[in-house]
Order: structure tokens, then C-alpha cells, then sequence
């Protein structure tokens, strides 16, 4: 590395603009943003989708998406204004000294193209290396980022990876030229909990090691906090709030961190406690509220808020834009701890379901769903693919019962399995009492008129040629109700998830996401059904809408007793909604019991992987690791299908497969050592929380 | 919610301004030439006793071979008749039954192929196999079969069309039925519970109309051209009833007579090209609505 | 990628079983009787002779047994006699089908070198004047009545500049070169023969243009759209975030994953001219199997058109199959789909 003791830092981005070309004319994204990177420096640049965060990022290389062009400002990297720059020059620039790290790994790669092509090509423009000398470079980078075969690795079309080893592939060639500087826009965002640890934990090293400036982009604090030394974040197109990480975790000024920071469930949040959810959603780009663009969804916001808009000033530690926290620090008051909204408690706690008390609703019985998948050769057998492999599960009315685990472990089938939209190949399913396995017809009817779907994808779930009104009157249309009382019924729920008369017009493109997710809901209730399954209906929302929507699940269970299948790949926001919680790996369920029991101590050793997975900004603790990715369901291991991730897996482990086992405290374990992970030395604890890529077989050697 | 309800009317505006037909149609001028060529060869057609007085069958052998003139804009033929007249009358043999053609064919391709894809297996198996056999024949020697067996006349042209023109249709309509089947607001639409056919055609055949509607618009033209071809090989219209191919047919035989076959090969390349154009505007005006519309 | 190729083979199975039955069908839907077409009026008269030879082609059995033995000739390559030629019609193909196949495939190489830097140079210009200008071309290619250009073209570029050579495969003072393949230019070609060569080239230029017009049209327009979908992917942007430069990420990225889906309408736009190639080979005096259907459907000799139409299907599809292993080359995807048998 060079020394960079020169006055300039590596980067300083100064009151940068930047406008979109829309059908209104060219309207501001990015509005004034300014920040400096050092060399060796983690900045953390978090914000919500529309906050113009990956735009501002996209300035600095100057890769502006089409439609949009910058209008002032100037991106100096080492001194060098790159906006006045020749675009020779960029180009010599891009990849050597300032590289990238795009979110979605799949598209971000040729598809065509070989991994160990692409990885290299940084080296082959820049004139670096000849493609020999680049390939062993390649191979020695692809290791490092834990590949553990990364000459085969290289031979590899992208479909051919994994998402997390694609996502190493990516930080690979991003690091190949040595640069001073890395942008990673939201690198971890589309991968499992667990591979997200693994990576956070992958650039943790690298940035001490490497010395490399890191710009992280993400909407996640968790994620950022985890690794940045600097946080900035960005609220309807410029920085709101920036500093030191600790001191803006610990201290927020801004009333947008602050709600931020308290709009997710934290681990301990009691589950009668409504969260402190942001009101109303980020303003859309030219339709910016005048003053703070932040005021309308401000608790504190006064008559200076909404006339003129704020710029960033120091306040303590921090700088901000905010006259709130601008005015008392000059009061010299301090600021009080800031309730955002208040958080109405519950009115009354929901009655927790007695064990047998209760009536079941809902029981499956050693369900089972398999797929054949084709052999690779015309005369090879088909494989036998487990999406669910014995599963059983009991739920009563007005519990929630929260299913997690990573993508590919079963529960969206479970789901599907539950609606009756697939069918099982064993077991059995009872709906209040009654055995729906192969209902069909007039029974298949009478089952859909009570067990209702909200889904992942607010975009994909409603019909896009259809009105808000129909959408939510289509399952009561679709059993008999005439049109007036479904027009009636219509209002009511559309009223009930907080949309007014007025939406119902409306076409689903022109609704926000949260609001989709909203009349999703709706239409779910329109027919006041028994039971809804959920199948992640917060994943694809914003932090501050997804707050909203929990909320507003958590009124459901509240004032209609709603019983609710609730399933998430987020464990914390499971138990927070979830009286039972069932946690999947590879088609069955591995531990299933009381969501505080199974939460606060867990069990399986993939209970307590998970719980430790999910980034969390107020502790920068220690995480348990897993080795790898999830085993493919084609062809799952001997014995414990968790064994080759297990931390703590032994012989007995590869020999029998464990079954679920009722312990004392009431609760289902599916392992030969329930609570080992609670056991574990700190020794062990160590080595567990040692690289990432170390062999399966140097932990089987382990022997505790 | 203050935002929000700020926020609708705007979105609302700009949504409405782009979605109103009328504003649509004149903010795309591909769109508009392309109408105003449809509909002036249709209004051409259609009126064509308004355009000239001559008549397209009458021969005048004294009048033969004359070059255009103000009598005879387009000149006359061999037999002394009007082109003009021929060219605008000659219409009225193929496009109706290009139309014909193309209505019956997108339907019944169309209802095939939504049945065959939402129903999946055994049947979309069958169907699918179908469409292979009568797609891996060229549509023209199989019209050229047809209207040899059964004798030459446009009616038969129109027969042969019809059935070598369905299985794109169906198999373009399978491809959309089985992308959409999966989208999450068909399965709710199961999961609220509608009946199958309810889902296949309230559902999802809304949706999939659009794109098999472009293809209807430039198939008219593709329609035309191939009747054009038939009756250009003998094996369509009948003369003395005049059409664009079998004009450009005899008009062969006197190549420095260069009107007699120019003007109807014209009139084709015009109205098929104006088709195509539609068929393109549509497909540019739906795209932004239609397409993967995420993040 | 064998065992996907054989499953591809043995569909052709059914396709020609269904085609010949519709062909059958169509040959027996006939009013006209074919043994008189065949025999002539003269052996009409005379009952016993009809009835002779009825018996020997089984044309006095069942319809479905008739069938049968069609179906068995079929499999010995016995596609009957042809009424016009009076030969077998397998013999005609035979002969026929080089030149076909020279012209076709000439054409398709035509059509290819214009779409291909048109599609790329309207969508990297896409909305610009150069855009607007190709993309009109294209829509009035794809709406041309080949046969009046082609009868334009002869006009003017034989009869009146006299630029082009006559009408035909050689020049009447020219011998065909010996058949090694049935193809003028690539016999001349290993014979040497460089005179004979020039000249079937010379020949084979203006009918192989015109017949490229409908697919140049098709491939541009979907060369453009592919690439259109291709240059918003973020592999493009990753490319320039190495430094890539736009001229080496439009060739090395994005063309070859634009070509992937332009190859499969190759196949398809085959259809398009095997339709072509009948009114080409009609104006041009090309003794090929279009200009043989063309003869065969004027003269209602069915023996003739369904050999032509079983040709034509297998010489189709066997081009789609080629062209589904083109794609597979291309995208390791299709190959891994392949493979596991999800194509």
C-alpha cells in the first residue's frame, strides 16, 4: 500500500447531486451529500430503498445508472475530482484502484462465463498480470476468501455456486487489483442468515488484513454495525446523521436513527410490547415535503421543521441534521431518551393458549412432501428430494406459530402444504378436527373459506390488472357473498389494516409496498378465517414499513384472536409474534416448543446458530459460525442431516439420524446432544468461532 | 399517513396521463403512423367506388398497357383493366380473410394452448406434440397441399391458413399461462378459492391478453402476405376477381410495364408494414406495464 | 447432452408419423381420382387396368391398411412415383435438394452477417436517429413480398443494368462441376475449379439476398431486443467496475449472452424460408425442391408434394434440433437443464 500520509483522505465526496429523469422532468435523488473516507477506513452508508444511498455510492466510480446525471458537487479520489475526470482515465481507475461489490451475485456475474474469467479480468485490463500469472493470483485470492477448492472452483459457470460462494467470488475479484478503496452495496442482503454471518465475519478479517477502505452500503444498522468504524445515514437523499459507530448506536441525535434503531424487535423485546413504529413511509422522489423531509413522520417536529430544512452540524460527537437535536445541544440541555412514537401497550395481553385446553385447529401428522428430481443421465434414477420429511406440528386457537429457518428448509412448502395449494405425499392434516389431506371439491372449498395466505412478494401477489376493491373482495366473491355485503365487508377490512376508502380505486402499481402488503392482508381477512399463513410477509418490506405491518399482525392476534402461521427466515422477529416456534433445516423440523423457552435457551445447536446469526447493532457480540451452506436436498448426509454444519457434530452424529424428543420443559429437540451448544467450553466455543472455512473434518476430529 | 395521501394524487396524475389512450396515441407517434397507415389503406379499401370510378373487372383490350395517366392513376393492364381500381378492390379479397384467418386461428390457439398449460401433463404432453407436428410443417407447402387437393379459391386458402396458423398461438399462450401460474396472485386466487376455470380466465388470461394481442396485430399482416404468396403461385383467388399476388403474378409477364405489377406489390408491403408497426407500438406502450416492474 | 440429443432424435419419431398421416389424409381427400390422374384418360377407360393397378398398390384395401403400406414404403424410402416426372419422387429429392440447401444456407449466412452488428448497433443507439432508420428497415424487410422484389430485382439488375447474370444456378456455357456434394460452390470448390466457382457464386448472390430479406428482418429485431434486455443486467455494470471499457464490454459480455436467445429464432426463421425458397426458386429457374413443390402443387402430383412436405418437416426440425445444440453450447445453464432432462 501506498502511505497515505498526504493531507488529502482517500475519498471525499463534497455536496454531490444528483437527479433522475422522470416523467415529471429531472428530479433530485441525491441532494448535497458530502463525506470523507480515509485510507484503511469502514464508512457504513445505511438507509432505506429511495434514500439515494447505492445512487450516491454509484457516483463515486462514476457508474450512474441510465436516467440519471450528476448536477454539482465533486468526487475527489486521492485529489482527483473524478466528475472532471476523462473516462480513460475512470476506466483505469475502476478495478484497480476503486472496485465493487454489487447486492445480487447472480446477476452481478456473466452467466456465461467461467468464475476464474471473470475474477481475473481485472488484472488482464489493467495490464497487470498475463492470464497465467493471473489465474494463480486468482487462485490464491479465490482461497484466501475461504473457496476451499478454488481451482475447480474457477472452471465454474456462477449458477454452478452457491449464493454465498458466488457473493466470495465477487469480493475476490473486487480485491484482486489490491485498490484502495471497495464499495459493497448491500453485499450480504440476498443470502441466508447464516452465510450472511460468514461473510460479515470474511470482511471483518479482510479489512483488518488488507488495510482497505470500505464504503458498506445497506439498509440494515445490524449488518453495518457490525462491521464499519463510521456510520452515515440517509433519509430521502442526503445524510441525516453521521459519526463514529459506537457513538451513534449508543447515542442516536437524529429521531430517524433513533426510530430506526427501535423499529425492529430486539432480542428480548417482551412480546405484549407494540413496536415503536415510524408513521406513514419515505416521501417519493419530487413529491419531498417541504422544511425536514423527515417532519411529517416526526414525533418532535416544530414549526422551524416544516419551513426549513436542516443541514448537518456537529452535536456532541455526531453531526446532524436535525434542529431538534440541533437546538437543544445549543440549549445545552441534554437530549432526553426519545420515545418516537409512543408505544401503546397492548390492552390486554394476549391470553396465552393452556396446553389442552385450547381447541386444535390445526394439526399436521407426520407430513411429508417429496420431489422426484430427474437423474443427470436419460437411463439414472430419479432423486428423491425431502421438501418436508416427517413433520408434525399442533396449533390451537389464538396461538401464532412461527416457523424459521434458512431458504430451502421446507417451510414455504409447509406453507403451501397447510393451503392445500400442494398435496402430501404421507402423513396427515387436520383442520379442526377434520382430516383435509385429500380433501377436494365442495370440502376443498369449505377448508379455503377458513385458512387464508398473506404472502412473501407484495408486487407478485396481487393481481396486477385488478382494483383494490376486487382484489380484497375475490375470496368472498369467490364463495357466495353477494356484492353488497362484500362492497360493505370490503371497507371494513381495508379500514381495519389502515387504508382508506379511496384506495379501494386504486390499481396495485400505484401503491406503495407496504400498502400492497396491507391489502394483502386484507384480502386474507376479508372472509374472517380460522387460520392465515404468512409466509414471510415482512422480507421484502423496509425497516421502517416492516415495523407497521408487525404491529398491525400484532392488533390481528390481538383483537380477533387470531390464530396465525407466521414464517420467517428472522428468528427474532418470530418469537416476537410467536406464542410456538418450529425451527426447520432441510425438511424437518429440529426443534418446536414455547417461542420464549426455545428462544431464550436454546437447544439444538441450529436453534442457537441461527439466534446468534441475526446481526444485532446494539451488541457487537460474538456469533456462532457454521461451516458452509446448507447440504442439497438431493443429497442430504448420513445420520444428522445438521452434522456437516454442527460445530459440536460427533461418530454418532454421521450413524443415526435423531429423532424429535420431548424434554422436561415440554419442548421438541431433534438431537443426540439437546443444549450442547449451552455446554461447550470456551475452548470449543473458540474454535467454533474460528474462520470460516475450516474442513468439515478437522471439526469431526474435534472430539470432545 | 400524511405522506401518503399527499402523495396518491400525484402518482395518480402521472399514471393517468400515461395510461389514457388518447394521450397515449398522440404522445407515440410510431403508434400513430402506424394507425393512420391501417386505417387509410381500410378507409381506401373500404370506399374504393368513392376513390375511382372504374371498375376492376370491366376490360377495355383497346385501353392496354397505358402508362399512369389522370384517367388511369396507376395505368391499366393487359386486358385494358384500371389498375387503380384493382388494387383498391383487390383488397377486399385478402385482408377480410387474413382477418378470418387470424381470429380463428388466435382463439382457438389461444384457448388450446391456456388449457394445455394450466392443466400441465398428460394433456399439455398431447397438445404440445400436436403443435410440433403441424409447426414442423412450412405453412406454405402445406396451404399449397390443401388448396390442391380441395382446388384453388381464396375459401380454401383461408382453411389452409387456419390450420397451420393455431399452434403458435398455442404454444406462445402455454408459455405465458405456465410463467404466470406460478405468480403468487394466482395462487391466492386458488387459495381464496376460485375454480379452475375461474383462475384460468379471470385471472390469468387478463393478463396474458396483452402480449397475444401484439401478436395478433402483426400476424394480420403476416396473414396477408401469405394469401399475397397463395394467389401469387395460382392457388388463391380466382381471376378475374382481383388480388395483390396474382396481379403481381401477371403483371410479371410485362416487367416494362413497370406499373402493372409495382402498385399491387406496394399496396401489400404498405399494409402489412403498417401492421407490424402496430404491432411494435403496442408492444413499446405495454412493455413498462407488462415487464418485471420490481425494485 | 447424448442422451438429450437422442430423446430430441426419437421426437422426430412421432413428428413424421403424424406428418405422413396428414399428408395421407390430405392426398385422400382429393375429389379427383388420383389413378386416373396418374394412369391418364386413356387407361380410364378400361376397368381392368384400373383394377390392375389398384391391386398392385394396394389402393384397393382399407384406408388404414392403405395407410400401413404407405408407411412401410415410407420406411424403405419409397415416397412413390411422381406424376409429373414419372420418377420416383425420392430420386427427384435426391437431386433436387443440394440446391436448395446451397441457396437456403447462403441466404441464412446472409441474413446472419446483416442482423447481427444491426441488432447490436440499434440497441447500443437505441432511440437515436440510426436506431429509428434500422428498425424501419427491419419492419418493411419483414413485410416485403419477397416474390415482387425478387421480380423487381431481376428487372433491374438483369434486364436493364445487366449486372446480374440470368436466372439459374450456372451459366449456360458452364458444366456443372462433379457431385461430391450437390453443392456449385463447394464442388467447384474442391475441384478447383475456380471459373466455375465465380460464377455460381455470381449466381447465387441476388437470389440468396433476396431471400434473406424476411429473416434479416426477424434476427435484427430480435438481435435488438435481446441486447436491449441484456445491457440494463449487472454483469455490464460489474464489467465496467473492473475498468472494462464500453467498446470491449458491448463485444466480450454483452454481445455473447445477447446471441444465446437470437440463436433459437435462427431455427424458427428456417420455417420462414423454406417458404421463401419456393417463390425464389420459381423466379429464379433454381432446379431445387421449392421450385419441384411448386410444379408438383400445379400439377395436384400429391406422391410429389407430401415428399416435399416430409422433406421439408425433417429438414426443420433436424435444423431446430442443431440449433437447440448451438444453445446448449452457448449457456452452460441450458446444458445443465438438458442434462437433468428439464428441457
Amino acid at each position: 500500500m501506498m502511505n497515505m500520509a498526504a493531507p488529502h483522505p482517500l475519498l471525499s465526496v463534497e455536496d454531490l447531486r444528483v437527479s433522475v429523469r422522470t416523467g415529471l422532468g429531472w428530479l433530485p435523488v441525491v441532494r448535497g451529500v458530502s463525506f470523507t473516507v480515509a485510507p484503511g477506513e469502514t464508512l457504513g452508508l445505511v438507509g432505506e430503498s429511495g434514500s439515494g444511498k447505492t445512487v450516491t455510492v454509484s457516483a463515486v466510480p462514476q457508474l450512474l445508472p441510465g436516467g440519471m446525471r450528476i448536477n454539482g458537487g465533486a468526487v475527489r479520489f486521492r485529489g482527483e475530482n473524478l466528475i472532471e475526470t476523462s473516462r480513460g482515465r475512470l476506466a483505469e481507475l475502476r478495478g484497480k484502484d476503486i472496485s465493487m461489490v454489487f447486492q445480487d451475485s447472480l446477476a452481478a456475474l456473466n452467466p456465461i462465463m467461467r468464475i476464474g474469467k471473470q475474477v481475473r479480468e481485472p488484472l488482464l485490463l489493467h495490464g497487470m498480470a498475463g492470464p497465467q500469472e493471473a489465474d494463480a493470483l486468482v487462485e490464491a485470492g479465490l482461497r484466501r476468501l475461504g473457496i476451499a477448492d478454488p481451482a475447480q472452483g474457477m472452471q465454474r459457470y456462477p449458477h454452478e455456486f452457491s449464493g454465498g460462494m458466488r457473493q466470495r467470488a465477487m469480493i475476490a475479484t473486487a480485491l484482486i487489483a489490491s485498490p484502495g478503496l471497495i464499495i459493497a452495496d448491500e453485499p450480504t442482503t440476498a443470502l441466508d442468515a447464516t452465510v450472511q454471518a460468514q461473510i460479515i465475519e470474511t470482511w471483518s478479517k479482510l479489512n483488518s488484513e488488507m488495510g482497505v477502505a470500505l464504503i458498506l452500503v445497506s439498509h440494515d444498522l445490524g449488518v453495518v454495525a457490525e462491521i464499519c468504524d463510521s456510520l452515515a445515514v440517509m433519509y430521502a437523499g442526503r445524510i441525516v446523521e453521521m459519526g463514529a459507530a459506537e457513538v451513534l448506536l449508543a447515542n442516536p441525535r437524529h429521531p430517524y436513527t433513533q426510530a430506526l434503531l427501535e423499529s425492529m424487535p430486539s432480542a428480548n423485546l417482551p412480546r405484549d410490547e407494540r413496536l415503536k413504529a415510524i408513521p406513514g413511509e419515505p416521501p417519493a422522489i419530487g413529491a419531498l415535503p417541504t422544511g425536514c423531509p423527515f417532519h411529517p413522520r416526526c414525533p418532535q417536529a416544530r414549526d422551524l421543521c416544516r419551513s426549513s430544512e436542516p443541514s448537518l452540524s456537529s452535536v456532541a460527537l455526531s453531526r446532524v441534521a436535525c434542529w431538534v437535536a440541533q437546538g437543544e445541544a445549543a440549549a445545552g440541555r441534554h437530549a432526553p431518551a426519545p420515545s418516537v412514537a409512543p408505544a401503546a401497550p397492548l390492552r390486554s395481553a394476549p391470553a396465552e393458549a393452556q396446553p389442552g385446553t385450547a381447541d386444535e385447529i390445526l394439526v399436521l401428522d407426520r407430513v411429508s412432501r417429496h420431489y422426484l428430481v430427474p437423474g443427470l443421465s436419460p437411463f439414472a434414477r430419479p432423486t428423491r428430494v425431502h421438501a418436508l420429511d416427517d413433520v408434525s406440528l399442533t396449533l390451537r386457537r389464538g396461538e401464532t406459530l412461527g416457523v424459521a429457518g434458512e431458504s430451502g428448509c421446507g417451510k414455504s412448502t409447509l406453507a403451501k402444504c397447510i393451503l392445500r395449494l400442494v398435496d402430501v405425499d404421507q402423513g396427515r392434516i387436520l383442520f379442526r378436527g377434520a382430516d383435509i389431506t385429500r380433501a377436494g371439491g365442495a370440502a376443498l372449498r369449505g377448508v379455503r373459506r377458513h385458512v387464508q395466505p398473506v404472502f412473501q412478494d407484495p408486487y407478485g401477489a396481487l393481481n396486477p390488472r385488478a382494483r383494490i376493491a376486487d382484489i380484497v373482495a375475490e375470496p368472498l366473491l369467490a364463495h357466495g357473498a353477494d356484492k353488497k355485503a362484500s362492497a360493505r365487508r370490503v371497507t371494513e377490512v381495508l379500514d381495519f389494516v389502515g387504508l382508506g376508502r379511496r384506495f379501494e380505486s386504486y390499481l396495485p402499481h400505484q401503491l406503495s409496498g407496504g400498502q400492497r402488503q396491507r391489502v394483502g392482508i386484507a384480502r386474507a381477512l376479508s372472509l374472517n378465517p380460522e387460520l392465515i399463513v404468512a409466509d414471510e410477509p415482512i422480507s421484502a418490506l423496509d425497516v421502517s414499513i416492516q415495523a407497521q405491518v408487525l404491529n398491525l399482525l400484532k392488533d390481528l392476534q390481538r383483537d380477533f384472536g387470531l390464530t396465525l402461521v407466521f414464517i420467517s427466515h428472522d428468528l427474532r422477529i418470530v418469537r416476537y409474534l410467536s406464542t410456538h416456534v418450529a425451527i426447520m433445516f432441510l425438511g424437518s423440523v429440529v426443534e418446536y416448543g414455547a417461542a420464549e423457552a426455545v428462544c431464550a435457551r436454546p437447544m439444538h445447536p441450529y436453534t442457537a446458530a441461527l439466534l446468534s446469526s441475526v446481526p444485532d447493532m446494539r451488541s457487537r457480540g460474538q456469533r456462532i459460525l457454521l461451516q458452509g451452506e446448507p447440504p442439497s436436498p438431493s443429497a442430504p448426509p448420513s445420520g444428522c442431516r445438521f452434522r456437516t454444519r454442527c460445530p459440536h457434530a460427533r461418530g454418532l452424529c454421521a450413524e443415526l439420524v435423531p429423532r424429535l424428543e420431548r424434554l422436561p420443559d415440554g419442548r421438541d429437540v431433534a438431537c443426540h446432544f439437546p443444549g450442547i451448544a449451552d455446554l461447550a467450553s470456551p475452548d470449543d466455543l473458540g474454535l467454533a468461532l474460528s474462520p470460516v472455512q475450516q474442513g468439515a473434518s478437522s471439526i469431526d476430529g474435534l472430539g470432545l | 399517513m400524511m405522506t401518503v395521501a399527499a402523495l396518491a394524487p400525484t402518482r395518480n396524475k402521472l399514471v393517468s396521463a400515461l395510461r389514457g389512450s388518447v394521450g397515449a396515441v398522440l404522445r407515440n407517434p410510431q403508434l400513430t403512423v402506424s394507425l393512420v397507415i391501417i386505417a387509410g389503406c381500410f378507409l381506401a379499401i373500404l370506399g374504393a367506388r368513392f376513390i375511382t370510378s372504374a371498375n376492376s373487372i370491366a376490360q377495355h383490350v383497346l385501353d392496354r398497357l397505358q402508362s399512369p395517366s389522370l384517367a388511369h392513376p396507376f395505368g391499366t393492364d393487359q386486358l385494358g383493366r384500371d389498375v387503380l381500381a384493382r388494387v383498391l378492390y383487390g383488397g377486399r379479397a385478402s385482408v377480410p380473410a387474413a382477418i378470418i384467418v387470424v381470429m380463428i386461428g388466435a382463439s382457438f390457439g389461444t384457448l388450446v394452448g391456456a388449457v394445455a398449460g394450466y392443466a400441465g401433463r398428460a394433456v399439455d404432453e398431447i397438445v404440445m406434440r400436436l403443435t410440433d407436428i403441424v409447426l414442423a410443417f412450412p405453412i406454405l407447402v402445406l396451404a399449397m397441399a390443401l388448396a390442391a387437393a380441395l382446388g384453388a379459391s381464396l375459401a380454401h386458402g383461408v382453411v389452409a391458413l387456419i390450420v397451420v396458423w393455431w399452434p403458435q398461438y398455442a404454444r406462445v399462450c402455454r408459455g405465458i399461462v405456465l410463467d404466470l401460474r406460478d405468480k403468487d396472485y394466482v395462487t391466492a386466487a386458488r387459495a381464496a378459492g376460485r375454480s379452475w376455470p375461474g383462475v384460468l380466465f379471470q385471472v390469468i388470461m387478463p393478463n396474458a391478453l396483452p402480449s397475444l394481442m401484439v401478436m395478433a396485430a402483426v400476424d394480420v399482416g403476416r396473414a396477408i402476405l401469405n394469401f399475397s404468396i397463395l394467389s401469387f403461385l395460382g392457388l388463391g383467388a380466382k381471376p378475374p376477381q382481383p388480388e395483390w399476388g396474382s396481379m403481381v403474378s401477371s403483371g410479371a409477364e410485362v416487367m416494362d410495364q413497370w406499373w402493372v405489377a409495382t402498385f399491387p406489390g406496394l399496396a401489400i408491403l404498405a399494409i402489412v408494414f403498417g401492421f407490424n408497426l402496430l404491432g411494435d407500438s403496442i408492444r413499446d406502450a405495454l412493455d413498462p406495464w407488462t415487464g418485471n416492474r420490481r425494485s | 447432452m447424448i442422451g438429450y440429443t437422442l430423446r430430441r432424435l426419437a421426437l422426430l419419431v412421432p413428428i413424421l408419423i403424424g406428418m405422413s398421416l396428414i399428408a395421407f389424409v390430405v392426398s385422400h381427400a382429393i375429389p379427383t381420382d388420383p389413378v386416373v390422374a396418374i394412369l391418364g384418360q386413356q387407361a380410364a377407360d378400361h376397368p381392368a387396368i384400373i383394377a390392375a393397378y389398384r391391386q398392385h398398390w394396394g389402393l384397393d384395401r382399407p384406408v388404414p391398411v392403405q395407410y400401413l403400406l404407405y408407411l412401410g414404403n415410407l420406411l424403405r424410402g419409397d415416397l412413390g412415383e411422381s406424376i409429373y416426372s414419372h420418377r420416383p419422387v425420392i430420386e427427384d429429392l435426391k437431386s433436387y435438394l443440394p440446391a436448395t440447401i446451397e441457396l437456403a444456407t447462403f441466404a441464412m449466412l446472409f441474413s446472419i452477417a446483416i442482423s447481427i452488428p444491426l441488432g447490436i448497433l440499434a440497441a447500443v443507439k437505441r432511440g437515436t436517429l440510426t436506431d429509428l432508420v434500422i428498425r424501419l428497415l427491419t419492419l418493411v424487410g419483414v413485410a416485403m413480398p419477397i416474390f415482387w422484389l425478387a421480380l423487381a430485382a431481376l428487372d433491374i439488375f438483369y434486364l436493364h443494368l445487366g449486372i446480374a447474370p440470368a436466372p439459374g444456378r450456372l451459366d449456360a456455357a458452364d458444366v456443372a462441376p462433379a457431385t461430391i456434394t450437390g453443392l456449385y460452390t463447394l464442388d467447384s470448390l474442391l475441384a478447383a475449379d475456380w471459373g466455375t466457382f465465380r460464377d455460381a457464386v455470381a449466381h447465387l448472390i441476388l437470389p440468396a439476398l433476396i431471400l434473406a430479406t424476411w429473416s434479416s428482418g426477424t434476427l435484427t429485431r430480435m438481435m435488438r431486443a435481446s441486447m436491449l434486455s441484456v445491457l440494463p443486467q449487472g454483469f455490464l455494470r460489474t464489467a465496467a467496475s473492473k475498468g472494462a471499457k464500453e467498446t470491449y464490454i458491448i463485444l466480450r459480455h454483452a454481445t455473447p449472452n445477447a446471441l444465446i436467445p437470437v440463436v433459437t429464432v435462427i431455427g424458427l426463421s428456417y420455417g420462414d424460408m423454406l417458404t421463401g425458397v419456393i417463390l425464389i426458386e420459381t423466379l429464379f429457374a433454381w432446379p431445387g425442391v421449392g421450385h419441384y413443390a411448386y410444379s408438383a402443387a400445379t400439377y395436384a402430383d400429391f406422391p410429389a408434394i407430401i415428399g416435399v412436405t416430409l422433406v421439408f418437416g425433417v429438414v426443420y426440425t433436424l435444423i431446430n434440433l442443431g440449433v437447440d445444440l448451438i444453445y446448449a453450447a452457448l449457456d452452460p445453464r441450458i446444458r445443465l437443464a438438458m442434462a437433468q432432462g428439464r428441457r
